[in-house]
């Protein structure tokens, strides 16, 4: 009976019914690393139990005593279900009476007609493929996970509240996500800078990159506020640095959208749709947050790969080669825009001097003639200016985009050397303390020797879950790369061609002036 | 050193305007120029069915200095006074690029072999552009004098066209430079002075407004002209290391490889037509206009001549005046006065002549410099479509 019960409670949980803690789609936010996103002292403390508590289980699992089902490790093992499920349907053995007893329930039927070495490496073999189903899941989702709904974001406009010092810009977002309604909600630039921040501390330590939020701008804020004066100066600079940053916030918002993982954050779901604004977290800022700051830059400066797989170090180059490149490109756009402009204002003035020149001709068709010239000149200007707008935004932001998207392709990066140090620490920490052990063993401290054996078991257990993390982040870090790749090549090929169309559409425009004023000239007699 | 190809100077030889008074008996053409060290050396060819040249063809070698002497030749003829004196032709400056070259050659050890060739090979467009630019206007000037019924029998100018040899004109010294700059204070000074002058002539007053304001609006124009180019040719650098850029990226990133390097070539064909867009400004705006400021100074030097032939007239009939009243001299200053009408009457007929003239030729200049251009703006556009167009269907396929 008890052996029925258990194959139908086993069954049950194969076929992926829904147990109290069981997961059914596999890009979850809850996770085996979650506990790393959390402040890492509570990893000591909070996750202490629930390690300790698998730990037990596969040891007792190789001992051979019975346990409690852990249902604090629903994670490790119900994926390991839907995998045992594919890869190992014809071995649900028969299981004998004496296994039955030492087998905890949550181990899958693998254990209970295998030996025990086999047990150990089926085990991990299979917590190993899981979790790097897991992995590549997360970042990329596959065909058993619910697919990424399409979606677009819009700001359509924006308006100025409030008057001087306290003034600012409230933007209007829509959102289409899947096949939901569109929704319209009222953002203030701070509001995503809060987002931004929710968004990195949540995702960055998996070794995501997380899209960059469009940068603080005192000196452009400060104008909006002051600015409007009578000079066309002062009206001009702040419209402009407006339209870029709303362009730039709806870029924004739409890469978050076509991140796999990101794209499904609850926090990032009510930026969009509900109407008040998601709250900074309080540890984020004050004295908590700058103490985890200074940690991470003590753990960037002092750590070092030892590197098994190239790869990792090869596109870090790679991405360092490509942001020196970006940055001259940056700084030719920038050029370009600001000549094009340049010749914009000049050909406006040499039309109004041709225009000055006709009305001093003595001859009336050269007169008409000049005054013609003038128009065109003036047409010609304000293609120039419509062009610098193409050359800005269509080409110089993405570039300025990307050189942001390597920051935070780098920090991804540092957040896998901190793992990395993370696992060196604890397995440095492992050493001692099986030193301090042996010592106590030789001195014949029993009683010491049993809190080190404790200390031991518990540094072990941590070493395993720091290189699971390691691995876990990179492999994220990998996908990512290769996302990042595939989108910067695309990216960068649409926004080039487009370029090369607004050019051409430009060039068109001054052929046809050029083209009416040519029988003008011609008429002068 | 550089040699302007003979081609090139024909090209040149073909947009300069031909006034219509040429009658095709004497054709002046600058066909090669060479510039050495200092000076540019122009050869000019001359066919001519006049009589008073002694032979139909001939070729010499001329340099600026000599067309300079030939200039002041012509102003410092009395008898010319009536005519709009042919504007000089400015001295070619290679200045500039000049400058530019020991620049590059001081920092070639710091550039990429790359970036040294680049440089070169604009620095001797550049060196090019102004070469085209000298030759034409140097031409323009003889052919303006040639096509003039009564300048182009001058010995002086004969001589010029016919001499085998060295004119060996020296060019001012000192005091010879020092008194030209006395003259032309003392000329403007007059010329104030004159402004205030009872004109009996509609005619020449009402061409004296025109004039006066006409320089100070071309004036404005050439000004505004300049910067544009300038502004153009700026553009031009920036597809060139635009095109740098995407030459890099094509090198880094293998995916991108083809793409960029497509990209990289057509922003190189951009380069190219940007710049001529900026040359074209410049050689059919900025010396169309620059040319017609020198023109109507010319006219006006012309009005102030026969403003001072008026203002001697008048003082010479006061003198008459006052010697009959004192019946003293009468015969001398009866002379001088008959002498200060003739003068002022022919100056002021071939004024009159002269200044239509001047007007239909305005017009026919700009006409074939306007005209031109947008023709030549239409073609370079056209090309740059063209080049765009097709590595845009390029890249569509990386």
């Amino acid at each position: 009976r008890i052996i029925i019960l258990e194959k139908q409670w086993y069954q049950r949980r194969v076929r992926g019914a829904p147990t109290p803690a069981a997961v059914v789609c596999e890009p979850e936010e809850e996770d085996p690393v979650t506990p790393v996103a959390e402040d890492k002292d509570a990893l000591f403390d909070m996750e202490e139990k629930e390690d300790l508590a698998g730990i037990e289980d596969d040891r007792e699992d190789l001992f051979g005593s019975s346990e409690e089902p852990a249902t604090t490790q629903p994670d490790l093992f119900d994926d390991d279900d839907e995998e045992e499920e594919s890869s190992l349907q014809g071995a649900i053995p028969v299981r004998t009476n004496s296994d039955h007893d030492r087998v905890p329930f949550n181990t899958p039927a693998v254990g209970c007609a295998l030996d025990d070495t086999k047990t150990t490496a089926l085990l991990n073999a299979a917590k190993e493929s899981a979790q790097l189903k897991k992995s590549v899941g997360w970042v990329n989702g596959d065909k058993k996970s619910s697919p990424k709904e399409s979606s677009s974001i819009e700001i359509p406009n924006y308006t100025k509240v409030g008057e001087g010092y306290s003034s600012y810009i409230i933007y209007t977002i829509q959102a289409t996500i899947g096949d939901a309604p569109k929704t319209t909600v009222q953002r203030r630039y701070n509001d995503f800078f809060v987002l931004h921040q929710l968004i990195v501390e949540n995702y960055l330590p998996r070794g995501v990159i997380v899209p960059p939020v469009p940068e603080k701008n005192f000196m452009g804020t400060a104008k909006l506020r002051f600015g409007g004066g009578s000079s066309n100066e002062s009206t001009q600079d702040p419209s402009l640095f407006i339209k870029r940053r709303k362009a730039a916030l709806e870029r924004y918002l739409n890469r978050l959208m076509a991140h796999n993982l990101i794209s499904k954050d609850e926090t990032l779901r009510r930026f969009l749709q509900e109407e008040d604004a998601p709250r900074p977290n309080p540890n984020a800022t004050g004295i908590k947050g700058f103490m985890k700051s200074m940690e991470t830059m003590v753990t960037k400066a002092t750590a070092r790969i030892n590197e098994v797989d190239e790869w990792y170090e090869d596109k870090q180059q790679h991405i360092l080669e490509m942001e020196e490149t970006l940055k001259k490109i940056l700084a030719v756009s920038d050029n370009i825009v600001a000549d094009r402009r340049d010749l914009a204002a000049k050909s406006a003035a040499f039309s109004s001097s041709c225009l000055h020149l006709g009305e001093g001709e003595d001859n009336a068709s050269l007169r008409r003639a000049i005054t013609k010239l003038s128009e065109l000149e003036q047409n010609l200007s304000n293609v120039h200016t419509e062009m610098a707008d193409g050359d800005l935004f269509i080409f110089g932001e993405t570039v300025k985009d990307y050189i942001s998207i390597i920051q935070a392709t780098k920090a991804a990066f540092d957040e896998r050397v901190k793992a990395f140090s993370l696992w060196e620490s604890a397995q440095s920490t492992l050493a001692k303390k099986r030193d301090t052990k042996s010592k106590a063993t030789l001195q014949g401290k029993t009683d010491r020797v049993a809190q080190c054996e404790e200390d031991i078991r518990f540094w072990e257990g941590k070493v395993e879950k720091c290189q699971e993390d390691f691995e876990v982040i990179s492999k994220n870090l990998k996908e990512e790369i290769r996302v990042f790749e595939e989108v910067w090549v695309r990216d960068i090929k649409e926004s080039t061609k487009a370029y090369f169309q607004k050019l051409i559409d430009a060039e068109n425009q001054i052929i046809s002036s050029w083209k009416a004023f040519l029988p003008e000239a011609k008429t002068i007699n | 050193m550089m040699t302007a190809e003979e081609e090139n100077t024909r090209e040149h030889a073909s947009t300069v305007s031909l006034n219509d008074e040429n009658d095709g008996r004497l054709s002046v053409s600058i066909t090669d120029a060479v510039s050495e060290l200092e000076t540019v050396k122009f050869t000019i060819q001359t066919k001519s069915a006049l009589p008073s040249f002694s032979q139909h063809q001939m070729s010499v070698i001329r340099c600026h200095e000599e067309f300079i002497w030939l200039h002041d030749m012509l102003s410092e003829n009395i008898e010319y006074a009536g005519y709009i004196i042919p504007p000089a032709p400015p001295k070619p400056d290679f200045e500039a690029a000049r400058d530019k070259l020991t620049r590059i050659t001081a920092a070639e050890s710091t550039m990429s072999e790359d970036e040294y060739k680049k440089l070169r090979k604009e620095l001797e467009s550049d060196y090019l552009a102004l070469f085209k630019k000298t030759v034409a206007m140097h031409e323009m000037y003889l052919m303006r004098i040639a096509a003039h019924s009564k300048l182009r029998e001058d010995s002086n100018f004969r001589v010029f066209l016919e001499y085998a040899k060295d004119l060996k004109v020296r060019s001012k010294n000192k005091k010879e430079l020092i008194g030209g700059f006395f003259k032309n204070m003392t000329k403007n000074v007059d010329e104030a002075l004159l402004s205030s002058q009872k004109d009996k002539d509609e005619f020449f007053i009402e061409r004296r407004t025109f004039l006066d304001d006409y320089h100070t609006r071309i004036r404005e124009t050439t000004r505004q002209t300049e910067q544009l180019s300038e502004s153009t040719n700026a553009l031009s650098v920036d597809y060139m290391q635009l095109a740098g850029g995407f030459a890099l990226l094509s090198v880094q990133d293998p995916q991108l490889q083809r793409f960029m390097a497509q990209c990289a070539i057509s922003f190189e064909v951009m380069q190219k037509l940007q710049k001529r867009v900026s040359t074209d400004e410049d050689l059919k705006f900025t010396d169309l206009f620059k040319y017609y400021q020198r023109e109507a100074d010319a006219a006006k030097s012309l009005l102030y001549r026969r403003g001072r032939a008026l203002a001697d007239k008048d003082i010479a009939e006061n003198k008459l005046e006052k010697a009959q009243e004192k019946f003293k001299d009468i015969p001398t200053a009866e002379a001088y006065l008959q002498d200060c009408k003739i003068r002022f009457e022919s100056i002021s007929e071939m004024a009159k002549t002269e200044l239509d003239t001047f007007k239909v030729r305005r017009l026919e200049t700009y006409r074939k410099h306007l005209v031109d251009m947008s023709e030549l703006q239409i073609r370079h556009s056209q090309s740059k479509v063209g080049e765009l167009s097709k590595g845009l269907e390029l890249l569509c396929d990386l």
